[in-house]
């Protein structure tokens, strides 16, 4: 019996659950106790605080790519990209594909850092270097404020998702997953976060397909496009304005976010050189298709009949319809995979930021390696317990919590790129263009539609930061970057001259 | 309007994508791992 004739997937909604709550708790239980045992294994390379921070600046081609990959293939990727077909059509998709040019664009910028900061750290460290103290805090509010809120997001995603698959009570999978990760996370630092990207990337890769395939197969394009056009014809729509402004403004929220981000600064620092600018093209291509994929199957839900009560969880309904119960095992393992895999480098990188930029510049400067490791590692239990409380009353959908952080984010792309090629860059450039940037943006949040807040805040940021620039122009010198960090001096004064 | 054909290209182009970067990943680990660039 074709799936969207089997009865028990028919008007699915939350209350009929894909897998029993015992599977579901086995297939958890299984994948934890997989990331938590890796995690450990990886880990036990992190000798010094730049292999826990860093991986050792040693980080190949291929899990290069792979956590690059794996961190942007995010819940949201998974999530959210079938919400915005549904409610924006096949421009929602295209528009969600559009955060590939964030990672394609951080190409070039992956090279420049690794060569302008051989010895950098954080993307705080960069802003503290180029422009000076009150930019450096400006800077880590609205980067801490980001992080923070996509922890949350991916916090409330995994409740979500272990509710709506398996019955799993909304606080404890969110509990179980932010537990997981932090667990992994605090034994292996990046060591832990980059091999265990590796595998969630491949099976999440493998599962997209295996998830499209069964979807063409239950449904054919026919059956799907003439329902489409009978039910829903705006979604097919080539010229509707509020997708098109999406598209634009989710590109402009992907670049701000890779741009300004400890997670991808951290990975520029982490990988060896020459490697980074080939693993952000190789993920920005790799990634590209995975919205379009996936928006394909919230689509396909108007034809399977699916009751979808929630937005964000179009996805895994339909995917869990047509793959039947055994295929649910598929859905529940690339949901877990691209949810581990990016709040495992969100706990990390801001945990790094914190403990580098806060801690060790502004309250204890004298730290040890071993100090900084115990800090570190507090932090991360700190963000998550904090991420938890803030997670367990369901505060909105997915799209909510994520794009208010939009205006912020886009507000640092120009400071970040002119900060990284143009020696006239300064301060005041910088700070204006984030601030005016940031409440533009808000503002056209609040009065137009979450889908401007980005677009408006990145035009905004660029004309003052450019004008600015121009106006009050300096002439910076690239060396200032070149900072050595205290445990390096400790370790090079330590090693015996050759 | 979009056409049904053009849904249909870049649907199964996404698929056909993701095949091929998951073939050049598990390609690329061999690689690294033959020349100990791993980590």
């Amino acid at each position: 019996m074709a799936p969207e004739n089997r009865p028990e997937f028919n008007n699915m909604t939350h209350q009929s659950y894909i897998i029993s709550p015992e599977t579901g708790w086995i297939l958890l239980g299984l994948l934890s106790v997989l990331w938590i045992v890796l995690g450990i294994y990886w880990g036990k390379k992190a000798k010094s605080m730049e292999g826990y921070m860093l991986a050792g600046r040693n980080v190949g081609l291929a899990f290069g790519m792979a956590t690059v990959m794996a961190t942007w293939v995010t819940s949201n990727t998974t999530m959210l990209a079938p919400q915005f077909a549904l409610e924006l059509g096949v421009w929602g998709m295209l528009a969600y594909s559009t955060g590939a040019l964030g990672l394609l664009l951080f190409a070039p910028l992956a090279k420049r850092i690794r060569a302008l900061m051989p010895n950098g750290y954080t993307s705080g460290d960069f802003i503290r270097l180029r422009y000076g103290k009150p930019t450096w805090i400006l800077f880590l509010i609205i980067s801490i404020f980001y992080g923070f809120f996509w922890l949350i997001s991916m916090g409330m995603a995994g409740g979500i998702l272990m509710n709506a698959i398996a019955g799993i009570p909304y606080e404890i999978g969110t509990a179980v997953i932010l537990g997981v990760c932090v667990t992994y996370t605090l034994f292996g630092g990046l060591y832990a976060v980059i091999g265990t990207d590796y595998i969630q990337t491949v099976l999440i890769m493998i599962g997209v397909v295996i998830i499209g395939i069964a979807v063409f197969q239950a449904v054919d394009m026919e059956k799907i496009y003439s329902t489409l056009q009978e039910e829903r014809p705006m979604l097919l729509n080539a010229l509707m304005p509020a997708a098109l402004m999406a598209v634009f403004n989710n590109l402009l929220f992907g670049l701000g976010e890779v741009f300004h981000s400890n997670v991808w600064w951290s990975r520029a620092f982490a990988m060896r050189d020459k490697v980074g600018k080939k693993a952000y093209i190789l993920a920005g291509f790799s990634w590209l298709p995975i919205p379009v994929a996936a928006g394909f199957i919230a689509l396909a839900s108007t034809s399977l009949d699916i009751n979808v009560t929630s937005p964000d969880m179009v996805g895994p309904l339909v995917a869990a319809s047509v793959l039947g119960k055994a295929g649910a095992v598929v859905v529940f393992m690339v949901f877990f995979c691209s949810l581990a895999s990016s709040l495992d480098s969100l706990l990390a990188s801001t945990a790094d930021l914190i403990t580098e930029d806060i801690y060790r510049k502004m309250i204890n400067p004298s730290a040890s390696g071993k100090k900084l490791r115990k800090v570190s590692s507090g932090i991360v239990i700190g963000l998550g317990v904090v991420a938890l409380l803030v997670c367990l009353p369901r505060i909105g959908t997915l799209a909510t919590v994520l794009f208010f952080a939009g205006p912020l984010v886009a507000s640092t792309i120009w400071p970040i790129a002119t900060g990284l090629y143009w020696r006239k860059a300064n301060a005041r450039g910088a700070i204006a263009g984030m601030i005016t940037g940031t409440v533009a943006g808000l503002i056209a949040y609040f009065q137009l539609g979450w889908y401007t807040g980005a677009l408006v805040g990145a035009s905004v940021s660029m004309i003052v930061v450019i004008v600015v620039t121009w106006a009050t122009p300096s002439s910076f010198n690239w060396k200032t970057l070149h900072e050595i960090h205290p445990e390096k001096i400790s370790d090079e004064n330590a090693s015996p001259k050759s | 309007m979009f056409s049904q054909g053009f849904i249909t290209l870049i649907i199964v182009l996404s698929l056909v994508l993701i095949s091929i970067a998951t073939i050049v990943l598990l390609a690329l680990l061999v690689d690294d791992i033959k020349n100990k660039k791993v980590w």
